[in-house]
This record gives C-alpha cells, sequence and structure tokens, in this order.
C-alpha cells in the first residue's frame, strides 16, 4: 500500500515532464507531416509518462547530457528501436564502466540492428551522425547476425537490410575503445510479442501478402506497446543478464517496536488522564 | 403591608448583598484557546490543521482502508468475473452489455473489461460506484463534519471565514452550507435557507451547485486521479470566488449581516455523533444508489441503440474546439445529469482505455463538477428557489460553465499542456 | 503553576518551537524537490506532493506558536499558544499513524495483512510530526496544572 502511494507520488512529481513531453509530441505531430514518414508510425498513441535517466558523456572536456527526447528530436520521433538502442547503450556503459563518465572517443557500438531508429540514436550517441556538433567522435558499425556488414547506413539501404529482422537482431555490444572491454547487451524473449515481427514483414515490405486493415492496427498497437515498454520497463525485464533487484525484506522489528511503543505510550496516556480526572 | 418603592430597592440591595459576590471573570484555557481560533493570525494556521486532519481522514478511511483495500479486490477480482462467468448472454449480448460488461474495442476486437470502472454494467459499476467508493468516502465524510460540529469548531470556521466571505455578497455562514455541501450538495441546498435575503439565497444555491463536487464525487476522484487533487480543488476555489464576485455585483438585492451564535468547545458526545452519521448516511444512499443504477441502465442503453454516437459527433466539435476534451467526454457528461460520481467513474473508464491526454482528464474532471448539478440537486433547487431565480441560477450556470471552461481551456494552451 | 515550572516550560517550549520551526523549515525545502528521506526521518510527502507543503505550513505554525508562547508563559492566553501548536502535532501525527493503521489492515494479494506485512507497515521511517508527538504531550502537565487553578 505504501509502494502505491510512492508511485503515485512519482507519478505526479512526473507532471511537468509530461507536459514537457505532450508538447515536444505535438511539435513532433506537426513536423512528422511535413517530413517524410516512412519509418514513422503515423497516429501512434502518445509516450506514457516516463522517466529516464540521461546518457551522460564527455565530448572532449565538455560533460554533456543525452537524453532519449534528445534522440527523438533528432530522429523525428522516439520509436520502438530508437528507444530500445538508448536502453542498450545506457545499460552496456554502466556494466563495463559502473558510474564512471565514459568520454565519446572511447565508446564503440556494434549493432546488430539493421534501422534507421537505432543508426539515429547510436549514431547520436557517438557524434557520427550528420548535423551533430561534436569536437569527438566514437565508432559505430552495423554487422548483421550472420556477419556481414552493412556499410551504407541510408534510410533505404537500412530499410531493405532489415526486412528479415528478428529478436536475433536485437543484439548490441558496447565497447569501452581504450581497455577492449566489451558488453554484449541482448534483449529478452518476450519483450517483442511472439508474431511480430511477422506482422512488421506483412505491413511494411508486404512479405509474403499485403497487411489487412485489422492486421496493421494490431501491428500499430503491438508497436506502441513495445515501445512503452523500452519507456517504462527496468533493465532486468528488457535484457538479459540483468539480475532482477531483491525485494527489500520489511522491517518486521522495527515496526513491531514502534507498535508496542504505540501501543504502551496510549495506555499510559489513557491510565493518566483517567487518573487525573479521579483526583480532581 | 406593602413595601414602597424605595423599601423595595432597599430590601433588593440586602439580599444581594449577601447572596451574590462580584468579582471580574477571568478567561479559563478553553476561553484563550476559542479566542485563537477566531483570530487571523493564529485561527488560519489552525484550520489549515484541521482542514489538513480532516483530508487525511478522509483518504485514508475512504481510500486506503476500504475502497482500496478490500473493494477494489471485492469488486474487481470477484464479483465482476463471478457475474461474467455465470450472467447469460456473454460479450456482445444487449441484455449482458447493459447489465454486466459492455465490453470496449481494443484493436478492432471486443474486449471484456477488467475493472468495475470500465465494465459499466448496472449490476458492476452500477453497484461498485455507490458501495465500493461512494459509501465509506460519504461516511468518511460525515463522521468528521459531525465531529466539528459537535466540537464546536464549525462555527468558528464560518467567523475566520467571514472578511473574505463578504466580498462575495456572502456572509462567514456561508461556510456551513459550503461544507455540507463537500458530503451532498442537496442538504447543502437545504441548509442556505437561514440566509436572510432572497439575493444570498441565490448566490449561495449557484455557487453550491456550480463549484461544490460532492464527496461522493471526491471519492471517485481521489481514487482515480490522487494527483491532481490539489489542481482540482484550487480551479474551483478560484472559480467559486471568482464568479461569487461577479454575481454579487450583477445580483440586485442586499446581503445583511446576521448574528450567529459561538458556542464553547466541548467534548463531542459520540451517541450524537453516530446518530447524525446514521440519518446522513442512509439519506445519502437513498438517494444515490436509484439514481447511479438508473444513471448505468440511460447511458448504456443510449449506447446500445447509439444514441450516444450521435450526441458525440453532434457535440464533439464543440468538446474538442471550446473545451478541449476529446468526444467520447459526452457519455460522462451525460450521466452526470443524474449522478457526477457516475460520471466520474466513467472518465476512469476513458483513461484506462488511454484516450485522453492527463490535461483532459483534468478539464473533463472540472467540466464535470460545473456544468450541472445532479438531478437530486436539481430538484432541490426548484423546491427552494421561485421560478425566476431557478431560471436564473440556470442562466448563470450556462454562462460560467462556458466562460470557466473556455478560461481552462485557454490557460491549458498558453502553457502547453492543452 | 509556581516560578519553577513556568521557567521550565519556558525553556522547554521555546527549544521544541526551535525545532519543529527547523523541521518545518526542511519539509518546506524538501517538498520543492519531492522530498528527502534521511535515516528513519522520512519527509517524502504521503499520498501526495501537495501533502508535504500543507505539512510543512503547518509545522512553521507550530513552530511560531511555541516560540511566541513564551513570553509571559503562566498567562493562560499565552499558555493556550502552545496548548493549540501541541494540538495541530496531535492532529498531524494522529493522522500519520491512522495513514499506517488503515495500509496495514488489508494485504497485498490477500484480504487481510500477514502479521509480518501487519508489523512492518509500522516500520521507519516516520515524519517529524511523529517525532514531535511524545515531546509535546508535556503540555498535558501544564493543562492539568492550569485546570487546578482554575478550580
Amino acid at each position: 500500500m505504501r509502494n502505491e502511494k510512492r508511485k503515485v507520488q512519482m507519478q505526479s512529481a512526473k507532471l511537468p515532464l509530461k507536459a514537457v513531453a505532450i508538447v515536444a509530441l505535438v511539435l513532433l505531430a506537426v513536423s512528422s507531416a511535413v517530413i517524410s514518414v516512412d519509418a514513422h508510425m503515423p497516429g501512434a498513441k502518445p509516450l506514457p509518462e516516463f522517466e529516464l535517466e540521461p546518457i551522460s558523456i564527455y565530448d572532449g572536456d565538455t560533460l554533456i547530457d543525452i537524453s532519449l527526447d534528445d534522440i527523438g528530436d533528432y530522429h523525428g520521433e522516439i520509436c520502438v528501436c530508437g528507444g530500445c538502442a538508448f536502453r542498450a547503450t545506457q545499460l552496456g556503459i554502466s556494466k563495463i564502466l559502473g558510474d564512471e563518465i565514459p568520454a565519446r572517443d572511447d565508446i564503440k557500438i556494434v549493432s546488430r540492428l539493421p534501422t534507421p531508429g537505432s543508426r539515429d540514436c547510436f549514431q547520436y550517441i557517438t557524434g557520427t551522425g550528420p548535423g551533430i556538433e561534436t569536437k569527438t567522435k566514437g565508432e559505430y558499425k552495423v554487422i548483421l547476425p550472420d556477419g556481414t556488414a552493412v556499410v551504407n547506413l541510408s534510410n533505404k539501404d537500412l530499410k531493405k537490410a532489415s526486412k528479415d529482422n528478428t529478436l536475433d537482431n536485437f543484439r548490441f555490444e558496447v565497447c569501452r575503445k581504450s581497455t577492449g572491454e566489451c558488453f554484449e547487451v541482448v534483449l529478452k524473449l518476450g519483450v517483442f510479442s511472439e508474431d511480430y515481427f511477422e506482422l512488421r514483414k506483412k505491413v511494411k515490405f508486404g512479405i509474403p501478402e499485403n497487411a489487412t486493415s485489422e492486421e496493421k492496427a494490431l501491428f500499430k498497437s503491438e508497436w506502441e506497446d513495445t515501445r512503452d515498454k523500452f519507456l517504462t520497463s527496468p533493465d532486468w525485464e528488457l535484457f538479459e543478464d540483468v539480475e532482477e533487484p531483491e525485494e527489500e525484506e520489511p522491517d518486521v522489528v522495527g515496526g513491531a517496536t514502534f507498535l508496542s511503543i504505540l501501543v504502551i505510550g496510549l495506555i499510559l496516556l489513557v491510565a493518566l488522564v483517567h487518573s487525573r480526572k479521579k483526583a480532581s | 403591608m406593602p413595601l414602597s418603592v424605595d423599601e423595595r430597592w432597599d430590601l433588593i440591595d440586602k439580599i444581594s448583598k449577601q447572596t451574590v459576590t462580584f468579582g471580574a471573570y477571568k478567561h479559563t484555557l478553553k476561553d484563550a484557546i476559542a479566542e485563537l481560533t477566531v483570530k487571523p493570525l493564529t485561527g488560519i494556521p489552525v484550520a489549515i490543521a484541521v482542514i489538513y486532519g480532516f483530508w487525511s481522514f478522509f483518504c485514508d478511511f475512504a481510500g486506503t482502508l476500504f475502497t482500496d483495500g478490500f473493494m477494489v479486490r471485492l469488486f474487481d477480482e470477484h464479483w465482476l468475473p463471478w457475474l461474467q462467468s455465470v450472467f447469460p448472454g456473454g460479450l456482445g449480448n444487449p441484455l449482458y452489455a447493459l447489465m454486466v460488461d459492455a465490453g470496449h474495442i481494443e484493436n478492432g476486437v471486443l474486449v471484456a473489461s477488467d475493472t468495475c470502472f470500465e465494465s459499466f454494467g448496472v449490476l458492476t459499476s452500477g453497484l461498485f460506484v455507490p458501495f465500493g467508493v461512494v459509501l465509506w468516502a460519504v461516511v468518511a465524510f460525515y463522521l468528521m463534519f459531525a465531529i466539528l460540529e459537535d466540537v464546536g469548531y464549525l462555527p468558528r470556521l464560518a467567523v475566520l471565514v467571514d472578511t473574505v466571505l463578504h466580498k462575495i455578497g456572502l456572509h462567514g455562514y456561508a461556510i456551513v452550507p459550503t461544507f455540507l455541501s463537500l458530503g451532498c450538495n442537496v442538504p447543502g441546498v437545504t441548509a442556505v435557507r437561514p440566509l436572510e435575503t432572497r439575493k444570498q439565497r441565490f448566490l449561495m444555491i449557484t455557487l453550491l451547485a456550480v463549484f461544490i463536487p460532492c464527496g461522493a464525487q471526491i471519492g471517485i476522484m481521489q481514487d482515480l486521479v490522487p494527483e491532481l487533487m490539489g489542481w482540482i480543488f484550487l480551479t474551483l476555489a478560484i472559480g467559486y470566488l471568482g464568479f461569487g464576485f461577479i454575481l454579487n455585483k450583477i445580483v440586485p438585492g442586499k446581503s445583511p449581516e446576521i448574528i450567529m451564535d459561538v458556542p464553547p468547545y466541548q467534548m463531542p458526545m459520540w451517541r450524537n455523533i453516530a446518530s447524525k452519521l446514521w440519518i446522513r448516511t442512509s439519506r445519502f444512499l437513498l438517494v444515490a444508489v436509484p439514481f447511479v443504477l438508473l444513471g448505468c441502465l440511460i447511458v448504456g442503453l443510449m449506447y446500445l441503440t447509439g444514441a450516444m454516437d450521435w450526441l458525440a459527433a453532434v457535440f464533439g466539435p464543440l468538446l474538442m474546439g471550446w473545451f478541449g476534451v476529446p468526444e467520447e467526454t459526452v457519455a460522462p457528461l451525460i450521466a452526470g445529469f443524474l449522478r457526477k460520481d457516475l460520471a466520474v467513474g466513467m472518465i476512469g473508464g476513458l483513461m484506462e482505455q488511454g484516450i485522453m491526454t492527463t490535461f483532459q482528464v483534468f478539464t473533463s474532471v472540472v467540466l464535470l463538477c460545473i456544468y450541472f448539478p445532479c438531478l437530486a440537486t436539481f430538484v432541490m433547487m426548484l423546491k427552494e428557489e421561485n421560478w425566476k431565480e431557478f431560471l436564473g441560477s440556470i442562466a448563470s450556470l450556462v454562462a460560467m460553465v462556458f466562460v470557466y471552461g473556455g478560461l481552462i481551456h485557454l490557460v491549458g494552451i498558453m502553457l502547453g499542456v492543452a | 503553576m509556581n516560578e519553577g515550572e513556568e521557567k521550565f516550560g519556558q525553556i522547554y517550549f521555546a527549544v521544541l518551537g526551535a525545532v519543529a520551526l527547523a523541521f518545518g523549515a526542511a519539509e518546506l525545502i524538501a517538498s520543492a524537490g519531492g522530498g528527502f528521506t534521511w535515516g528513519i526521518l522520512d519527509s517524502s510527502g504521503a499520498a501526495n506532493p501537495l501533502f508535504l507543503s500543507w505539512r510543512a505550513i503547518i509545522l512553521l505554525s507550530v513552530g511560531f506558536f511555541y516560540l511566541s508562547s513564551v513570553k509571559d508563559f503562566a498567562e493562560v492566553h499565552q499558555l493556550a499558544k502552545s496548548v493549540m501548536a501541541s494540538i495541530m502535532i496531535w492532529i498531524v501525527a494522529g493522522m500519520a499513524i491512522w495513514s499506517r493503521i488503515a495500509g496495514s489492515i488489508p494485504g497485498e494479494e490477500t484480504w487481510f495483512n500477514s502479521l509480518d506485512g501487519f508489523l512492518a507497515s509500522y516500520a521507519p521511517p516516520y515524519c517529524p510530526e511523529m517525532f514531535l508527538l511524545p515531546f509535546s504531550l508535556v503540555i498535558m502537565y501544564y493543562i492539568f496544572k492550569e485546570g487546578e487553578t482554575e478550580k
């Protein structure tokens, strides 16, 4: 019950953030109507309330904070792949560096996922994409699960390469170049629904046949659900090799102590008032 | 032998000298405390503390203990699934939809509801709203109200807010009907009678009907959107004072002073409190339950016959354009004619389906408070006011809803949240 | 009350008032940032962050009430301020305890809470008013004293 209260409180504390998110979304909606909507999900429902720490990195000697909203702005929207890439990078960095803040040019990311959303995210973080002001650059590569490297990272080529995407593509190696330490972030089974990739193929590529309007609606809602998972679920629910935090043991002794003090105090108080009344 | 006047006076003097002792009255601790609660400098902090106590008790008694603790489990995990499994017809059947669960469309498929807020059947939401949520809210409210009344705090609160309420053509006593209306508007409207002039009664009834949410509604709101409660009350309070000020300027008539009896503080009598609590709560249930059931039935029928879609299509542009709330709000607004608590519950259903932003939820909840009194209050207003005043109340009500609703939307747009 | 009692009351409630003021100020600052928990002192607001600033205002008033009652403490109007401040603490702390009681009875998965769960509902941390509560009870002594002199 008290946890619930805390949750509620957290949500409300985020209210201004939500307001910002809504404004950003309206702006996005307007801008995306103008720009191409190729990889985007038109008419997707608004983002849920979420609270993700930004990724902090050193660009030379400047400390910069990259939030998921920044990446959403860069890409055009916060999508499934962008959200996933952001969380994966965050996890990877914390696994190899702990609380240390990495330098941009010390990060290398090898992604198995050929999609514009994840590309924009990784390029934004490593400073390798077009139109990013940066003093230093990290490294970002796309190598498919079968080992072929995708050299041309244009939307068109990525889209083509992403046709057969499966859960297998959702693996990302985050490395620290100076020490050679790497951590492979692997997405858990069940984050995507079973029919997600089949539906995606039908809806986006018409393979094996064009999707019906019902299938399109289903895909849209699954897409939204998955996106929301990347925004709101804890790491251990999304990725392999992350331990579920243990629940805190309830403090029975502390509670019992307090309760007994309370009860004894109450009895004493009643006795005192009673004896006073009698005396007078 | 009869005494002369002078002799009589002498006799009185003699007797009184022997029997009466004279001295200055010395304030007791009780008197001193009573004084503290009335002087603004000390009285306002005390009032803040008292209202804090009132509100926390209300939230924990109604919300944490009964509604969240037991009733939600009872209704959502036992009652609803049981009815869904035994009631003949099943999803899609008109009778089933009316009585148990209308379901909702998800990805083009009709799915069953998970909660009694969503299901909207006479036997599910129709029972959950009054017995699962509202009853406890009302009990908590009237319990605290009776204690404050019996201790003797309420009249002091009236003295304290006298200055503020004078600005809107009322005086301190108006806090009593206002406070009472926070439980239920019906006794609130009746409590307006001690106000002296027609102007004051008119002002008070109109303000009560528009800006004071009842305990039932507050209970549901607290259950659904606890994090918005502060904003909602703030908005309503601003409306209450702002429109009161304006109405006081336009409405002709006088606002004379009245003398109020402020009794000394005393320990409450529990028998007294218990009987008051019983009378008020049982009367409330008698009024509320039939209307909630009827409301569920009417709204269900309107959905089934397509009347709701038609209304939504007709009023949608107005709702979206002027108030900034989606056309789905039509249904709660219709239910709100009968019961506000039911209507807020329906907004809860819409929230769970994820078709409203936080600001839209906020706006529609506030709109629901102000747009029309519930049927029972409406009838009460008819009884308490003459036709001219009644029409005046309704006209000012409509004007206030449009002005204030539009204003809230405008503020939302300016803040970038609408 | 005699002189010794008055002197003690003055010092005692001056200190209590200062502590209440300090707690109130801390809560007010905390309410801007969503609250804090420090050891067994909890200032994270109950169901609603609004409650935190609300409580802070009450605590600050409590502090001022106590402090302003110190001068000429034995005078009944001055003593009343201390009594009122204590009553305000009782209201807030009483509601904090009531909130624990209300939350301790129903269980998370079952109808009623387990014994462990029930006891754990009363575990620390506690809000500042709870810490002030036992110290504010001292006023009872003065209320009794005053009652005797009134007779």
